[in-house]
């Protein structure tokens, strides 16, 4: 390219295309490449026919202006085009790989390669610029290039969405926060002073107004409930788990223990099937998860009938799946997706109070742990509810 | 008046302050509460100052009951400030917050907190926590020598 300069006066320069000019005859044959002539401040002088195609200006729009015209308006006001032309100055020669503009404003990957040209006196005189279309050069070439580009554009917009995301985790995490701060204190005074009403106001108060008095005091304790429940359930989606093996014997022994809070009568009514394997889970999580399960089969009982409660666990490939067979009132087939997701209840508040989140709390759970959870079950015959999670140690 | 019947409630909501006192009150505690509504507020309480100078008034209390979401102030700065004063740095401190986020608790006890509790709705548990509070940091608990 070094030849180039020289070869026809900047007349001769501006007939772009003429059969006479050696510029031109050089230049048309590598029809891959725009080629442009700059003059020492970077406007176009002259071009080659697949400029023409490659940026879609015709000649006449395009001689005499300055080159930045082909940078998107972000480069440009960043000071790019005249920073490479420096840079081609300082270092002989320049090249990279970025974005252009076409005429019609759309974009497409170049090289680009800009070299400096002088005259036979040394005099600094203008710049060759050669640029590929690589999107559409490249395709029988080195489509490599293109896809290193696309693949370092496409983790640039990952890196993108996992800092959105943990972004978005802050903000859930300032949310619960604040639910767990600010929502409550006005339950707290509405609870305490309602109580306080009844307390030393009850006898002033007939059966009716101590009615309402007993109705303020239990939507608190329901809405206290609720939060609660929220913010377990937030927590699940949010904190790291760190799996590792964990006793299902000993586990739901533990369990037991905090659903039936000493009643013996509470505990018998549940057989485990010992021996249980031991499985790889986030210990506290399983223990929600189970506590949930147990509370729901204990509950879910028709009124009169004494709730029977049977745990075991079934080898199934690598993993263990834990059954919790109760005798209680059984979901219909059209409920069983949904009873999973929060704020799902099949029944009215009496006699079977909750707040609808317990299930979406083991579904979470389980989610969260690399396990799953489901169920089987019929109207009036009991539910089967069941956990899967990968065994812990071989064979068991 | 002494330090052995003044308990110092540090909280801003009036609610709040309504239901500790009623709650003090039912649990039969023999002290006086007394209330200051930020952190500012506790730092001139404890260090006698401005209004509070009087210490037959105002006299230090047997432990410090700390919310820790404070105007002006947090509680956390409160803490902080009081285990820097050579005088009355051992004053027990029990947080009394409604945040039970493992770094508010680790931060409290890292700041010098004696014991740190989790304010709760259920009247019948507000009750419960007067009483435990009554128990242990006035009847079993050891004064320890300030100054």
């Amino acid at each position: 390219m070094s030849a180039l300069p020289d070869l026809r006066p900047p007349q001769a320069a501006r007939s772009h295309g003429t059969s006479d000019d050696r510029f031109g005859r050089v230049v048309q044959c590598v029809s891959p490449y725009a080629i442009y002539l700059l003059d020492a401040g970077g406007c176009v002088i002259s071009w080659n026919s697949c400029a023409e195609r490659m940026a879609g200006y015709q000649a006449n729009e395009i001689l005499d202006r300055h080159f930045s015209v082909f940078y998107p308006p972000e480069e440009v006001e960043r000071g790019t085009p005249a920073a490479n032309l420096q840079a081609a100055l300082v270092a002989g020669h320049y090249e990279d790989e970025s974005w252009r503009l076409r005429k019609d404003r759309s974009r497409f990957l170049a090289s680009v390669a800009i070299t400096p040209i002088y005259d036979r006196q040394g005099n600094h005189t203008g710049f060759s610029k050669t640029t590929r279309d690589l999107t559409e050069c490249c395709k029988r070439m080195d489509r490599m290039e293109v896809h290193t580009i696309q693949v370092e554009t496409r983790s640039a917009e990952l890196e993108r969405l996992t800092s959105a995301l943990q972004e978005a985790n802050r903000a859930m995490e300032s949310f619960a926060y604040s639910v767990s701060h600010d929502l409550r204190a006005p339950l707290r005074a509405m609870w305490g002073f309602a109580e306080a009403l009844q307390e030393d106001y009850g006898e002033k108060l007939d059966e009716q107004g101590r009615r309402y008095t007993r109705s303020v005091m239990d939507a608190a304790r329901r809405m206290d409930e609720l939060i609660e429940d929220l913010l377990a359930y937030s927590r699940l989606s949010r904190v790291e788990m760190e799996l590792s093996s964990v006793e299902l014997e000993a586990t739901l022994r533990e369990v037991v223990e905090e659903v039936c809070t000493g009643d013996t009568r509470c505990k018998r009514s549940i057989a485990v099937a010992a021996p249980l394997p031991s499985v790889i889970a986030h210990r506290l999580t399983l223990i929600q998860v189970l506590t949930n399960l147990l509370s729901n089969a204990l509950k879910f009982v028709a009124s009169g009938t004494r709730p029977q409660v049977r745990v075991f666990a079934e080898a199934h490939d690598r993993s263990i799946r834990l059954w919790m067979e109760d005798n209680g009132l059984g979901i219909a087939p059209e409920h069983l997706q949904r009873i999973f997701l929060p704020f799902e209840r099949l029944h009215g508040p009496a006699p079977y109070p909750g707040t609808g989140i317990g299930l979406a709390i083991v579904s979470k759970g389980m989610e969260r742990m690399g396990g799953r959870a489901g169920v089987e079950s019929e109207l009036g015959r009991g539910s089967r509810f069941w956990i899967e999670l990968p065994a812990a140690d071989e064979g068991q | 008046m002494s330090t052995a019947c003044t308990i110092l409630l540090v909280e801003d909501n009036q609610s709040d302050v309504f239901l500790v006192e009623r709650a003090f009150q039912k649990a039969k505690v023999p002290h006086l509460l007394q209330v200051v509504e930020d952190g500012e507020q506790a730092v001139a309480y404890l260090s006698g100052a401005g209004p509070y100078s009087d210490r037959s008034r105002f006299p230090l209390p047997l432990f410090v009951l700390l919310d820790l979401k404070l105007p002006r102030k947090s509680g956390f700065e409160v803490l902080e400030w009081l285990r820097r004063q050579p005088a009355i740095r051992r004053v027990p401190v029990v947080v009394l917050t409604s945040s039970n986020h493992i770094e508010d608790i680790d931060r409290a006890y890292d700041s010098g907190a004696n014991s740190y509790l989790v304010k709760v709705a259920d009247p019948i548990a507000v009750a419960e926590l007067a009483r435990a509070i009554e128990q242990y940091w006035v009847n079993l608990n050891q004064q320890p020598e300030l100054g």
